[in-house]
């Protein structure tokens, strides 16, 4: 005789089908009862010691998954302040007119840079620029279309562009010597403190220059974006890495070579 | 037929769906995590059987607030019980890489065999924006074709601050050191002291004047070459936009003595004229693609005049590579400040990329907020 279940019996095997489908939502998340027991919400590698003959890495709580997510960020662009580029532009090439008669000098010996003169650019560094969509400095040095890479490379200044950030490269006589800009901002360290220690060194001319293993550094902000210049001596003993005096002289005779304040162009 | 079957699996389902309940309580969506719950003892003996079948089988007498008194997010993927933690990845020659943490220098002294805080500088310790672990080029590759070691050139074997030569055979071996912040007199923005070493030294996979073997430093990322200075070479990352500073890689073949130069030669444009070839795999302006070889990892440092010889000399560090990233911090959001920034967790995640390696064993991280 076949079992004919009543309402009561339906409505049970229903709800009892409903609460089965809940428990295993959320068994999907929650090991199943019959598992191993179970440590809830504990990470096992924090309960056990370290064994640094059979796993060297020390701290545990210091690792966890780096998420796909957190890998991949785009890098903001700074605010760049058009205004005062433009109008350091008009200021040093006033001084050009005033100076155009003087004979520029190069850069090239212990001396410092001249200072009465402006860089004459090619079509071919001008053409570079016209993409850059923040003020591309130049040093005065940089009349030095005539200076030459090291081996073999293209004769002149080696400027490389692109849309957000440049690099211009010289050889001066054994010493290289690179100016760059970016206006592209990855990482942001606004807390009070860290404001401080990015700024340590930073005279009030707004210059960090610092030492390394072979030359000088110098970074500033400038209309919004970063710059840095640095020297470079294959020589030890040469006198233009010895102090700031070179680089500061490149530094004071930066100029606005160009950009492009269109961002859509 | 059909109706016994039914009935059977509504009753089978009625149990299960019953004990479910029991042992799987409901939690609001929404709800804070609960507090942590920590089982007495290691043993499965201190915990629930084995098969569950209903309240009874809960321990009585677990100390802290069980799961069903406020209902906790469960975890999205809990580890079993036996989980190990996971095994370090091997490198090519069949070693378990391992590393320390970032900020920690080496504390040892080889001279006299004894540890010191501060032996060598203080490093990175982290600051309110960036924790010691933050990996600034989370996207960089790893800069040699090989295996290397990063530690000290200056407190290990073969370093002034140490005995030995820089050949021993603990320079080559793991774990990892950071050395950003050793102490120099070189300005570094993030050292506790506002100076110290500005990038990571890295040794080959072997020590080259013993072995014979040569190594190649290679692109980290891609991008241009945008300089190359007297002992560095630059790489300018086109994503972005962050620039690798490569040194100490051999740059020229075909050498004359540098004895030959005058002291005004030797102090100013005097290797261009001893040296004839270009030994390094890239120029000026070249676009390199990630893996594409830089150069060979050597121990170029130019030339000097040596007052005391009164002659000009070669100089010399030893066998390895300066790393260093430039990157861009901005103090309010809208400007942008380049500095040099801590290289070594970058070079930690490259290089357990590059071994494939357990995403538990990456260094830990946040990123800053804007």
């Amino acid at each position: 005789m076949p079992v004919r279940p009543d309402l009561t019996t339906i409505a049970f095997a229903a709800l009892s089908l409903a609460l089965a489908g809940t428990a295993a939502g959320f068994a999907q998340q929650t090991p199943p009862p019959n598992d191993p027991p179970q440590r809830l919400q504990i990470d096992p590698r924090q309960l056990q010691p370290v064994d640094r003959s059979q796993f060297q890495i020390q701290d545990f709580s210091q690792l966890r998954p780096v998420l796909p997510e957190t890998r991949e960020r785009d890098p903001r662009m700074a605010v760049i302040d058009w205004t005062a580029a433009y109008s350091d532009r008009e200021r040093q090439l006033a001084a050009l007119r005033q100076s155009q008669n003087q004979t520029a000098n190069r850069v090239g010996t212990t001396a410092a840079p001249s200072q009465d003169f402006m860089p004459q650019l090619s079509q071919r560094s001008r053409e570079r620029i016209r993409p850059v969509h923040m003020p591309v400095l130049l040093p005065t040095a940089a009349v030095a279309e005539a200076m030459t890479t090291r081996a073999g490379g293209e004769p002149g200044m080696m400027l490389m562009t692109r849309a957000a950030f440049y690099d211009a490269a010289f050889n001066v006589d054994g010493m290289s010597m690179q100016v760059s800009g970016t206006r592209l901002i990855n990482h942001r360290g606004n807390a009070v403190a860290r404001v401080a220690d990015m700024n340590r060194g930073r005279g009030s001319d707004g210059y960090r220059i610092v030492t390394n293993e072979s030359g000088l550094t110098a970074d500033f902000t400038r209309y919004g974006a970063a710059y840095t210049v640095t020297i470079e001596c294959g020589s030890g003993t040469d006198p233009r890495c010895a102090d700031e005096t070179y680089l500061r002289a490149v530094l004071d005779r930066l100029f606005v070579a160009g950009g492009n304040p269109d961002e859509e162009g | 037929m059909s109706y016994q079957r039914d009935a059977v699996l509504a009753a089978i389902v009625a149990v299960l769906g019953g004990a479910a309940l029991v042992f799987y309580p409901s939690s609001e969506p929404g709800d804070p995590p609960g507090p942590v719950v920590e089982l007495p003892g290691d043993t499965p003996d201190d915990t629930p059987g084995d098969t569950p079948d209903g309240p009874g089988d809960l321990p009585e007498d677990i100390p802290g607030e069980l799961p069903g008194d406020e209902p906790a997010d469960p975890p999205a993927d809990p580890p079993a019980e036996d989980a190990e933690p996971p095994a370090p990845p091997v490198d090519e020659t069949g070693t378990a890489f391992t590393y320390d943490p970032p900020g920690e220098l080496t504390r040892y002294d080889f001279r006299d065999d004894t540890e010191e805080d501060g032996f060598s500088g203080t490093g990175f310790q982290g600051s309110e924006n960036f924790d010691r672990n933050y990996v600034f080029a989370p996207d960089m590759g790893w800069p040699l074709g090989e295996r290397g070691l990063t530690n000290s050139q200056v407190y290990r074997p073969g370093g002034f601050q140490s005995v030995g030569g820089q050949c021993n055979a603990s320079n080559y071996d793991y774990p990892w050191q950071d050395n950003f912040c050793e102490t120099r007199g070189y300005g570094n923005a993030f050292c506790p002291s506002g100076s110290g070493h500005q990038g990571q030294d890295i040794r080959p996979a072997s020590c080259s004047p013993v072995t014979g073997n040569s190594h190649m430093a290679v692109a980290v990322a891609d991008g241009y070459i945008s300089n190359i200075g007297s002992i560095s070479v630059w790489l300018r990352d086109e994503t972005s936009g962050r620039t690798y500073w490569y040194m100490h890689l051999n740059h020229w073949d075909n050498c004359g003595d540098p004895a030959t130069l005058s002291q005004a030669q030797c102090n100013s444009g005097g290797i261009a004229s001893i040296c004839s070839g270009n030994a390094l795999d890239v120029e000026v302006g070249d676009e390199v693609s990630a893996g594409d070889p830089i150069g060979e990892v050597s121990n170029w440092f130019g030339i000097g005049w040596d007052a005391g010889r009164n002659r000009c000399v070669w100089r010399a560090t030893t066998e390895h590579l300066h790393f260093e990233v430039h990157d861009t911090v901005s103090p309010d959001g809208d400007s942008a400040a380049s500095m040099r920034v801590p290289p070594y967790s970058s070079l930690v995640t490259a290089y357990l990329d590059r071994l494939s390696a357990d995403p538990a064993l990456y260094p830990e991280w946040e990123e800053a907020e804007y």
